[in-house]
């Protein structure tokens, strides 16, 4: 018998632990839910609850406008969370010390990228859901549940990306500049992404370039499935491109901020 | 035997061509609280960020409890406090007493939240949340994060800066407690009388180099040195150091400068003896040469 043997702890594992950390102390900013939010959700009901619009009766990309804009409301919303969700927060914890106080515990730096890229790709799909509860309750457009689940998955897994993006930036801005980047990153990418408005009103130069965007992706992802076009491998391959790319500048990146975390 | 906590063995740590840190060798054992008194700039923090590795010296070994310090860091075995500028050093958000379950989780065997809670005196804060505690409970927050683990080596720098000093003094008092458990402590600091009164070793940092390692009180006493200085362009080094009470003789330029640790005895002496000189000055000597004096009682031993 060893007395002093520690009690017996029953732990959840790691993972788990850090979401709930994380997400509670996300979720308790109101900024957060404003910033990522705000922009969709008005979007989409100004334009939607605008009756003498001609809008409604638009075809757009194979379905009707007010089902296609639901789904670039809902990719918007999930990119603007998978990017908060990081960045700005990130930015600002490296410049307090945090960072480096977790440096200095067992955590180790896989089990702390994986936490947050979880975080963000958690929050995204709470946006997505949110962004999309509200068109329901709002449009009620006549979607089978398939094409739901399938806009809610493309939004949540094509988050992806926007969760790489917004740590890298998060490591590599200063706590100042870090929220502005941020938020003129998400418009000019979702703008040029034809996420506001669709692609086809753009010149044809500036539909090469969109298509290049992750923004354009992920809308397309669920575009498609809203107009019954079958699945396109590029979006995911364009969306899994950018994940890869950022994700390597990020790990990059926190290896060389260790280096400068100490004077 | 004690038991070795933390071993360097002429630790170099360079950044470009500036060499902060030039040849440390330093064994701390369990049970020691030792205070690493400097001068801003003597690389007492490029010393801590090796011991932590945070840093990864430029040359020599750094050992923490027989492993590499990265190592022992990944084991839980160390606790740190350091200097966070102006920031907080703490995740915005979070409750006290919600940040010190999710710290302690992190490691293998970490104290019980409650007991980290108890001796850091948080006990009454624990719904408070962390952006909104007053200088004092951050740093009792931050000493908390530190002690999760429940290290065998606690790493604190300059841990008061700031703080008023009934926080000092509480701070202190925590932290004295916790090392008399028979942890290794090794504090940054460039105040005597805050390694005086909580270490009972110091050791010295001077341009990356230890000037001085010892008992608290041999420092006390090289930090009682007074400086004679006058000019005595014939004087010879040899005479000099004869003289009542000095420590140590440079001269240049025929400006004699002697370490003495009994300035009256020191002068008196100088006007019997033969040696022509003129500016007789005394001062109180800086910490710095405080120490030098110490490193040629050392040397002279």
């Amino acid at each position: 018998m060893i007395a002093s043997a520690p009690a017996a702890r029953s732990r959840r594992p790691l993972l788990p632990r850090l979401l709930r950390f994380e997400l509670r102390r996300v979720l308790r900013r109101p900024s957060f839910l404003i910033w990522t939010l705000a922009f969709p959700v008005v979007f989409y009901l100004s334009t939607y609850a605008n009756p003498t619009d001609n809008l409604h009766a638009r075809t757009t990309y194979g379905t009707t406008w007010p089902v296609f804009f639901m789904v670039s409301m809902c990719a918007w919303a999930a990119i603007a969370a998978a990017f908060n969700a990081g960045g700005g927060r990130l930015a600002a914890e490296r410049a307090n010390g945090w960072i480096r106080q977790l440096r200095l515990t067992p955590l180790p730096t896989w089990a702390y990228a994986a936490g947050e890229i979880l975080t963000g790709v958690t929050l995204a799909l709470v946006a997505t859901l949110v962004l999309a509860a509200i068109a329901a309750a709002a449009a009620r457009p006549s979607l089978p549940t398939a094409t739901w689940a399938t806009v809610i998955l493309a939004c949540w897994l094509g988050s992806l990306p926007f969760t790489a993006i917004g740590i890298f930036i998060g490591l590599v801005a200063s706590s100042s500049t870090a929220q502005p980047i941020m938020i003129a990153t998400i418009l000019v990418l979702n703008v040029l992404g034809g996420l506001l408005v669709p692609l086809a009103a753009f010149p044809h130069w500036l539909r090469d370039i969109a298509k290049v965007l992750p923004t354009y992706r992920l809308g397309n992802l669920g575009w498609n499935a809203v107009a019954h076009r079958p699945f396109d491998p590029v979006d995911a391959a364009v969306l899994a491109a950018y994940t890869f790319v950022f994700a390597a500048l990020a790990a990059w990146r926190y290896r060389t901020d260790e280096r400068r975390s100490i004077g | 035997m004690t038991a070795e906590i933390l071993a360097l063995r002429d630790v170099r740590k360079s950044y470009g061509t500036l060499e902060a840190v030039s040849g440390i060798s330093l064994r701390v054992d369990a049970g020691e609280t030792l205070a690493l008194l400097g001068p801003n700039g003597a690389g007492k923090t490029t010393t801590l960020g090796v011991i932590l590795g945070l840093l990864s010296q430029s040359s020599g070994e750094v050992m923490v409890l027989g492993r590499a310090a990265r190592r022992a860091v990944a084991d839980g075995l160390v606790g740190a406090l350091l200097q966070s500028g102006t920031g907080s050093g703490l995740p915005p958000g979070t409750r006290v007493g919600e940040l010190i379950k999710f710290m302690a989780s992190l490691y293998p065997v970490p104290l019980p939240p409650p007991a980290v809670l108890e001796r850091a005196g948080l006990t009454s804060l624990v719904g408070r949340k962390v952006d909104r505690l007053s200088g004092g409970e951050l740093q009792r927050t931050r000493f908390a994060l530190a002690i999760c683990g429940d290290p065998e080596l606690l790493v604190l720098d300059e841990p008061t800066v700031g703080l008023d000093v009934p926080s000092q003094r509480s701070f202190w008092q925590t932290v004295r407690a916790f090392a008399a458990e028979g942890r290794a402590v090794i504090f940054a600091t460039h105040y005597l009388a805050e390694a005086e009164e909580n270490a009972q070793r110091v050791v010295v940092l001077n341009q990356g180099r230890i000037v001085a390692d010892g008992p608290v009180t041999d420092i006390r006493d090289a930090a009682a040195t007074k400086q004679v200085r006058f000019n005595a362009p014939d004087a010879r080094p040899e005479i000099l150091r004869e003289l009542p009470a000095v420590q140590g003789v440079r001269a240049t330029n025929g400006t004699v400068i002697l370490d003495s640790t009994d300035a009256d005895a020191t002068v008196r002496g100088l006007y019997q003896s033969s040696i022509a000189f003129s500016g007789l000055e005394v001062t109180a000597a800086g910490l710095e040469e405080a120490f030098l004096a110490l490193t040629s009682q050392e040397a002279s031993r």
